[in-house]
């Protein structure tokens, strides 16, 4: 049997990392409303402002990075991207966790798994790390692969 | 060794490339997202809408608490009444049980 070499894992790892960002953003995009009241729901210490920018922006960011994962076009920028947004994710559902607050995640949106194991802040936040060690191995490998492509190794 | 000058510019070239790029893409998703937004019907309003209360387009009351002048509703025809409460049973009562 022979296995797949590391650049087709990485590969199929991006493109399941783009279906799971557009898949989130969807979720979002369909209720706007719900993922402000989630977002809310977070009891950051920001401005009014910043919270709402972020419930309209954010679901377009996933959406447009997810976009880009999946054709192959300027991958190292959506994965930096990625990175700066799963670090915020890890750090805005740790401290939900830490304060020990009963709130659904809003990460697919509120429909979705609301008062189960899936949706709750804990969980979220280990899948999120996850998820920041995943982006952060396909950011380095395409990072790279990008120079090694301009010194024409 | 020879391609390490050569590796530094190549990544100096990428680092550029991702710090060009990026904002670009936040600044695309930013402006999608305020288009979608204002057509949306279930939209988010950038600023908090005020209140009633905080624009005083409040509706006048209606009926005797209404106040013309708009200085907040009044109420009028209330007379001081006191109603008085024996605090010990009467003692008539107390002697026909007994």
């Amino acid at each position: 049997m022979k296995f797949p070499n590391a650049s087709t894992v990485r590969k199929v790892l991006r493109i399941l990392l783009g279906a799971l960002m557009i898949w989130a953003a969807l979720g979002k995009l369909a209720d706007p409303q719900g993922f402000l009241a989630a977002i809310y729901g977070y009891e950051l210490p920001l401005h009014e402002t910043i919270l709402r920018s972020s419930a309209i922006a954010l679901p377009w960011l996933e959406l447009l990075c997810g976009l880009v994962l999946l054709v192959g076009f300027w991958n190292e920028s959506s994965l930096a991207i990625l990175i700066g947004l799963m670090a915020v994710f890890v750090v805005a559902t740790g401290q939900a966790w830490f304060r020990g607050l009963d709130i659904s995640c809003g990460c697919f949106g509120t429909s979705l798994e609301e008062n189960s194991i899936l949706g709750s802040v804990a969980f979220a936040f280990f899948r999120n790390i996850a998820l920041c060690a995943l982006v952060g191995y396909l950011w380095l490998s395409a990072v790279k692969t990008e120079v090694s492509g301009a010194v024409g190794d | 060794m020879a391609d390490r000058p050569e590796k530094s510019a190549a990544a100096g070239r990428v680092w550029k490339l991702i710090a060009a790029r990026a904002p670009l893409l936040v600044a695309i998703s930013l402006v999608l997202g305020l288009a979608f937004n204002a057509k949306n019907p279930n939209r988010i309003p950038l600023v908090q809408e005020p209140t009633e209360l905080q624009t005083g387009n409040l509706s006048p009351p209606s009926g005797d608490l209404a106040e013309p002048e708009g200085r907040g509703p009044r109420l009028k025809n209330v007379t001081k009444s006191v109603v008085l409460i024996p605090s010990k049973r009467p003692t008539g009562l107390a002697e026909e049980e007994n």
